[in-house]
């Protein structure tokens, strides 16, 4: 089953550039490293939303 | 009666010789049947969906899927509008933990309804030892923890994983800079 990954989503990982920018914020979880600029020239911010899951097997 | 009578060889052979000459009709009997209860049932599952009835209190319980993974990934019971969601698993390597943490693509399930795998992409994976300093900004001290993975997507089985963390992100727009 596919996951959840918006159009909005879509378009900031569709760069190689992004990818990578994308792996840095993944690790670091700074809103300094969440700014992205997507191939059509729109900013985005991408964060993590409070209302987090966890689940253990 | 018919089984009793004396005469029921040769109503049998009637009988036998209909079905047998009806014999298209009664396969697309059973063969729209099938259809139909494919298409109502997709249907009845979409109109759940949209109109998010099993979210319902009173018939949310008969209508809810049985499908806790699906309601978790997709964050179904989230106040907000998920754009994507992060993952991370610990999984142990020669008796040594580690985190592995990406973007969720897909998640697939074994033939009894359990989670089987999940594949992320733009992987990362870190010791579980290796954890964050109170140095808070030393932004690239905290990424040189990770060691990238090379690749497209990377497979995690489910029986291997330790523990799972799921994360949502949103993504928001602040508009359009001007380009030269």
């Amino acid at each position: 089953m596919k996951a959840i990954k918006s159009e909005k989503l879509l378009k900031i990982t569709d760069t190689l550039e992004n990818r990578e920018k994308f792996r840095k914020f993944i690790a670091i979880r700074s809103s300094a490293t969440g700014q992205f600029v997507t191939k059509n020239g729109t900013n985005t911010t991408v964060e993590f939303v409070v209302g987090k899951s966890s689940a253990a097997k | 009666m018919l089984l009793a009578s004396p005469q029921r060889e040769t109503a049998l052979v009637a009988i036998i010789a209909d079905v047998a000459n009806q014999f298209p009709r009664i396969v697309l009997y059973f063969f729209s049947l099938y259809i139909f209860a494919a298409a109502f049932g997709s249907l009845l599952r979409y109109i759940v969906v949209k109109f998010k009835f099993d979210r319902n209190a009173i018939i949310g319980p008969f209508v809810k899927f049985d499908t806790p993974w699906y309601y978790l990934f997709s964050g179904y019971h989230e106040a907000f509008d998920v754009d994507g969601v992060v993952v991370s698993a610990i999984v142990e390597i020669d008796k040594t933990g580690y985190i592995y943490t990406g973007l969720l693509k897909e998640y697939f399930f074994a033939p009894d309804g359990t989670l089987e795998r999940i594949v992320i992409e733009m992987a990362m994976r870190r010791p579980l030892s290796c954890n964050k300093t109170s140095d808070e900004n030393n932004i690239e001290e905290r990424f040189e923890r990770f060691y990238k993975i090379d690749g497209d997507y990377f497979v995690l089985r489910y029986c291997e994983i330790k523990t799972l963390n799921i994360e949502f992100l949103r993504v928001q727009d602040l508009g359009s800079e001007n380009l030269p």
